[in-house]
């Protein structure tokens, strides 16, 4: 995988994108959050007033009036407080869902070879970890634009009581924000490698659990514990790298702060005691260091959750960047009336640039009939098959299905007519009733059962606790590779394709699955054109004609047993396959 | 995906996890004893500050009555600051050391729980689910590394915050203590109600998440399945509503905390209040000073927080009891292959005649997959077993290699009980050779060295070069240094098995057990692994599990095994002309055969 390009600009605009669609919510939040940071600082000043005019003076009307007004003053803010969170967070999870549902629909409808060249654990990452991280960073906007508004409003209640006093206390918070962002920034790394090594310390424990037959066989156990300590050694010390940055950092967090207290005591207590300053004022400022302990840190940890986010935006901008490279034509036909009928016409195709794998490739396939593909491993015979759907795109030529290019077939139309069964079989995590009507969502049961039918699934599936009921795939009962393939058979036939492709379909399974597959196979080949591709002798003989696929060329047609009198590769491409017993 | 989420039922016996957990740690008091030293150090000067604010106030400044003084406010600074220094150096020692205890803890227990599943047997494996016993060593560990890192910090301070602050109060004034009390009961049952809440609103975030993350990650991993049937739509508003569903289950846990902390924020704003208030009074009255009102004010903190930390520890401490009663659940399974205690010494490398003598086994002990085999395997044969799927072909060839030990009867390589070996002499002699090519992550050659970790990179090469794969390996981009992982590795099924048969190879064991592949490989892979795997045989003991009859017609030896017995045996001709089982087999064989390629 070659390392990704990242244009923090560019992920820095898709954030900014989001929050512009959301300005209503995140102005409320933010002006919510605003009117909680100043009231906030109401609640010192009136404890001062409190102690100079009401208790000093033993003003019990004063007393009762300023004790009421703080308990309202605070019932608003509570009121802001819980604006500002609520509508904070929401918008922040509105983001994040968006962006997933934008993802999602984007990897959705990029082609094949996309797809090819991504792995399936990095597209997960981009739609769960760093959607996570920018929805981290958003949330927190409104706060901190608070407590930043909280700084700055109590240097400035500081500075009237007095301007010496307030450049000692306050000198610390500047010190104590370069502090915490140094902190944030170098704690990544080192929780980035816990991570890692934790990542490694998983794939070492699913190893020797998958490998358990192995270790065994060869007695390494020793070795496999060894390899454990290593990793686990590892996850130690770079946890205790963390750990030492916390000891080095966390106490300075509560010590800096209590540097700006002493200042406040020790001079303002000074001042206070030379009547420059009153008793109630020095109460206040204490209480408004004390407030700030938090906010200051939480700056330094928010510009480092920033940098994260823009990173991890640019990585979503990444995939939301790519255009699916197969669209449809803007008048795209619906596939005209016909029985199949397949036609390459001089297809030249490469997946990579100057190494064709169809190189003036010629084939009429008539319809209703079947042709089995066969060739050596890289003759291009799969390919023959995946640019039939469109799932590929030929450099020259042209693809035809009943006399039409397929390139100007709607998608859909072209796809549900063409059903494929593939070599690996996913069946995703539903019932099996669902995975068969995959294609064809409003089939009836009485169609879902037929087509099981067809595919020889049904006997097996009855005798599941849970019939067609039974949930299968990866989180779910785990079906033989023989079961398995039966059902996608009946997943492609359901949709009554008039092509039907079978890429390898059998090659998964032994021997004695294969003849049941092979009797369900010659029956819903019935009337269909079928394309077969195997390595099996006993498969490709379903085939009415045999088509050699020879470096990207037709290099002989006909059927199997005129092929292997007359054609040498013929010969030699089947001749391993022999030995395949019963 | 995680196995919690398949919901199967778990297996392991629940066992005592905090014994177990305490037994680990004991070792460690000294480290403990100075950490939780440290703790209270740091907590007692965090809580001895609001005092000298107070002493600064009455007798500094001069607030208590009997006017100020420079040398007092002085005297109070100075304290105030060694205070500071104290919690500085105490936090810092504390944070450290309970760290370092809980990363030491971990490893420790990281390193038992994985040597614990290596002296576990297949069967152990089989019964287990995979992804549950990965869980075990990754997720329940990350809990209890939450409460080690966290909570006992968290516990330890919380209280003597709260119980220290609550005597100071006291101590201080019990008119406004009781005052103050007030708001006490709201805020312990405002917060019990918020956990009770919160927690069960965030069970159903961690149900939504896994949906959508299950969903995107079929989605993904299918999409040549999707596109091709055409099911983006559907899909999209599938997801959509899933999606959908998670953001709301994500805003009801904020309703819930946009009511509770702002009440709680409310609810301390009451609190200063009301000290003001019942202060302002006693102050008139000279019961208190306004130092102590002070003092009140920012002690209300040490109430507040401390109550919040321990119900947020309550839920850490029991999901890790939970966890901790797992881990040593399976800690607990008792090895059902243990190693001989007392291993036979062995004077010379064994020659590899296997011996089983009335072998019963079964899985389950009360429904026998073997009943009563008695046979003996010479030193040089090549044996290929043969016989219906599920007739206890494998099971056998399991039995050679001691994953499994017979229920009754006994296994013997030449006259030794397999039961009496060390585990290392076993291995050395006896190595099975399993039908899918498993590949650890780690280069070719890492590989193939896993059958002898001490062989030379010549001998490496050598064993390529001997079973003619050497062309293969350095074929590949990075020859003998590729990476491959036991996932996503681009060699072929075929491929892989040539690894597989230069490893078996480099080990050279006397006894060999294989089991063929069942598949087909590619045709141009096919020729060379069975060209590697009849050198691999030559000169050795070896037992194959055969798929294919092609492979029996060769042997020396052909064993017939239907219904757990063996029913027929000897070679290819003397069966077919016995006229059983095989014979009908290979004819059927053969007509098929002979059809196909007509």
């Amino acid at each position: 995988m070659p390392e990704e390009h990242l244009d923090l600009r560019a992920g820095r605009d898709l954030i900014l994108r989001q929050l512009r669609v959301r300005w209503l919510s995140l102005f409320v939040a933010f002006s919510a959050g605003l009117s909680w940071g100043l009231l906030r600082l109401v609640v010192p000043v009136i404890t001062g007033l409190t102690i100079d005019r009401a208790i000093v003076h033993e003003n019990h009307g004063l007393l009762v009036r300023l004790v009421a007004l703080l308990v309202v003053v605070v019932a608003f803010q509570a009121v802001f407080a819980g604006t500002r969170r609520y509508w904070a967070l929401r918008t922040s999870y509105r983001i994040e869902a968006d962006l997933r549902m934008e993802l999602y629909d984007r990897v959705n409808r990029l082609s094949f070879d996309y797809h090819d060249r991504t792995a399936t654990g990095q597209l997960m990452a981009r739609g769960s970890v760093d959607l996570h991280e920018i929805q981290g960073f958003l949330v927190n906007i409104p706060i901190n634009s608070a407590y930043l508004l909280m700084a700055t409003g109590s240097f400035f209640l500081l500075l009237r009581v007095n301007v010496t006093l307030a450049f000692l206390a306050m000198a610390v918070y500047p010190v104590v924000t370069w502090l915490s962002v140094r902190f944030f920034s170098q704690l990544e790394p080192g929780t980035e490698r816990v991570q890692v090594g934790l990542a490694s310390l998983t794939s070492v424990v699913e190893e020797s659990i998958a490998g358990a037959r192995l270790v065994r066989a060869f007695g390494r156990e020793k070795h496999e514990i060894g390899r454990m300590e290593k990793v686990a050694g590892d996850v130690h010390r770079d946890s205790m790298e963390v750990v030492r940055l916390r000891t080095v950092y966390g106490p300075l967090f509560y010590f800096l702060p209590g540097i700006g207290q002493l200042v406040i005591l020790g001079y303002g207590g000074w001042l206070a005691l030379n009547g420059h300053m009153t008793t109630g004022q020095l109460v206040s400022s204490l209480q408004f260091l004390n407030m700030l302990v938090w906010p200051v840190q939480s700056l330094g940890e928010m510009i480092a959750s920033g940098q994260r986010a823009l990173v991890s935006g640019a990585r979503v901008w990444n995939v939301l960047k790519e255009e699916p490279t197969i669209t449809e034509a803007p008048h795209a036909r619906r596939l005209p009336a016909g029985g199949g009928e397949i036609a390459f016409n001089n297809v030249t195709f490469a997946y990579q640039e100057n190494r064709p794998v169809l190189d003036e490739f010629t084939l009429d396939v008539p319809a209703g009939t079947s042709i089995a593909l066969v060739g050596a491993t890289g003759s291009g015979k799969s390919t023959v098959a995946r640019l039939l759907p469109r799932f590929y795109e030929p450099e020259s030529g042209a693809v035809k299905i009943d006399g039409t290019d397929v390139r100007e077939l709607r998608l859909k139309d072209l796809r549900r007519n063409i059903g494929i069964v593939f070599e690996e079989t996913f069946l995703f995590s539903d019932t099996i009733r669902n995975n068969i009507a995959y294609g064809r969502m409003d089939a009836s049961d009485e169609q879902i059962e037929r087509a099981a039918r067809l595919a020889h699934a049904h006997d097996f599936i009855k005798n599941l606790a849970e019939g067609y009921d039974t949930i299968v795939g990866e989180q779910g009962f785990s079906l033989s590779g023989g079961q398995r393939q039966r059902i996608a058979i009946a997943r492609a036939i359901l949709m009554e394709p008039r092509i039907l492709i079978l890429d390898d379909a059998t090659s998964s399974v032994d021997a004695r699955m294969e003849e049941e597959i092979r009797t369900a196979l010659r029956e819903v080949m019935q009337g269909r054109t079928t394309l077969i591709i195997s390595h099996r002798l006993s498969t490709i003989s379903l085939a009415d004609q045999v088509v050699l696929v020879d470096d990207g060329k037709v290099a002989a047609v006909g059927p199997h047993a005129d092929l292997i009198r007359s054609s040498h590769r013929y010969r030699e491409v089947l001749g391993q396959l022999e030995a395949v017993a019963s | 995906m995680n196995a919690e989420v398949t919901g199967l039922p778990d297996r392991a016996p629940r066992a005592n996890g905090l014994a177990g957990a305490m037994r680990m740690l004991a070792p460690r008091w000294p480290a403990i004893a100075i950490a939780t030293a440290a703790i209270v150090i740091y907590t007692f000067a965090s809580l001895a500050r609001p005092l000298v604010i107070q002493y600064a106030l009455d007798e500094g400044v001069g607030t208590g009555g009997d006017g100020g003084s420079g040398e007092k406010l002085a005297w109070a600074g100075g304290v105030f600051f060694a205070l500071l220094l104290l919690v500085y150096v105490f936090q810092g020692l504390s944070t450290f050391l309970v760290n370092r205890i809980g990363q030491d803890f971990l490893r420790e227990l990281r390193i038992r729980l994985f040597s614990h599943y290596q002296r576990m047997s297949l069967a152990f494996f089989g019964r287990e689910n995979a992804g549950r016993l990965v869980a075990r060593m990754t997720s329940d560990v990350a809990t209890v590394n939450d409460v080690l890192n966290n909570g006992f910090l968290m516990v330890v301070q919380s209280t003597l915050t709260l119980a220290g602050a609550t005597i100071i109060l006291f101590v201080l004034s019990w008119q406004l203590s009781l005052a103050t009390a007030i708001i006490l009961p709201p805020l312990v049952i405002a917060t019990v109600i918020f956990r009770v809440y919160s927690e069960r609103a965030y069970g159903s975030v961690r149900e939504r998440i896994a949906d959508v993350m299950i969903h995107m990650q079929e989605s993904f991993s299918g999409l040549r399945v999707v596109q091709a049937f055409a099911r983006e739509q559907r899909n999209m508003e599938r997801f959509g509503a899933i999606n959908e569903k998670n953001f709301w289950a994500n805003v009801n846990t904020v309703r819930i905390s946009a009511l509770f902390f702002p009440f709680v924020e409310w609810l301390s704003a009451v609190g200063i209040g009301i000290i003001l208030y019942f202060g302002g009074r006693l102050v008139a009255g000279d019961a208190v000073t306004i130092g102590t009102v002070t003092a009140f004010v920012f002690y209300l903190e040490f109430i507040f927080q401390p109550i919040q930390n321990l119900s947020q520890v309550f839920d850490m401490v029991q999901s890790a009891g939970a966890a901790l009663n797992k881990i040593f659940g399976i800690l607990a399974v008792e090895p059902d292959v243990p190693e001989a205690v007392a291993p036979v010494a062995l004077a010379a490398p064994l020659a590899g005649r296997i011996a089983l003598d009335d072998v019963t086994f079964g899985y389950n002990p009360e429904r026998p997959v073997l009943r009563n085999i008695t046979t003996t395997i010479e030193p040089g044969q090549h044996i290929v077993l043969v016989g219906p799927t599920g007739a206890g072909k494998s099971t056998l060839a399991k039995l050679m290699t001691r994953f499994y030990d017979p229920v009754q009867g006994r296994v013997t390589i030449d006259g030794y009980d397999l039961r009496t070996l060390a585990n290392s002499d076993l291995r050395r002699s006896v190595t099975m050779v399993p039908q899918e090519g498993f590949l650890f992550t780690g280069t070719i050659r890492e590989n193939i060295l896993f059958g002898r970790p001490d062989a030379s990179p010549e001998a490496v090469e050598g064993a390529c070069r001997t079973l003619g794969i050497d062309g293969f390996v350095e074929s590949l981009p990075h020859g003998y240094e590729t990476m491959v992982s036991f996932r996503g590795s681009r060699l072929s099924a075929g491929e892989k098995q040539l690894v597989s048969i230069a490893r078996a190879f480099l080990a050279d064991p006397p006894v060999l057990i294989l089991d063929e592949a069942t598949s087909s490989l590619d045709p141009a892979t096919e020729e060379q692994v069975e060209e590697a795997l009849r050198k691999l045989l030559k000169g050795r003991t070896s037992v194959v599990i055969a798929h294919r009859l092609s492979t029996a017609e060769h042997a020396d030896r052909v064993l017939v095994v239907d219904d757990g017995a063996i029913v027929e045996d000897g070679n290819h001709r003397e069966l077919l002309a016995r006229g059983g089982y095989y014979s009908a087999l290979y004819r059927q064989w053969t007509s098929g055969r002979a059809a196909r390629s007509a």
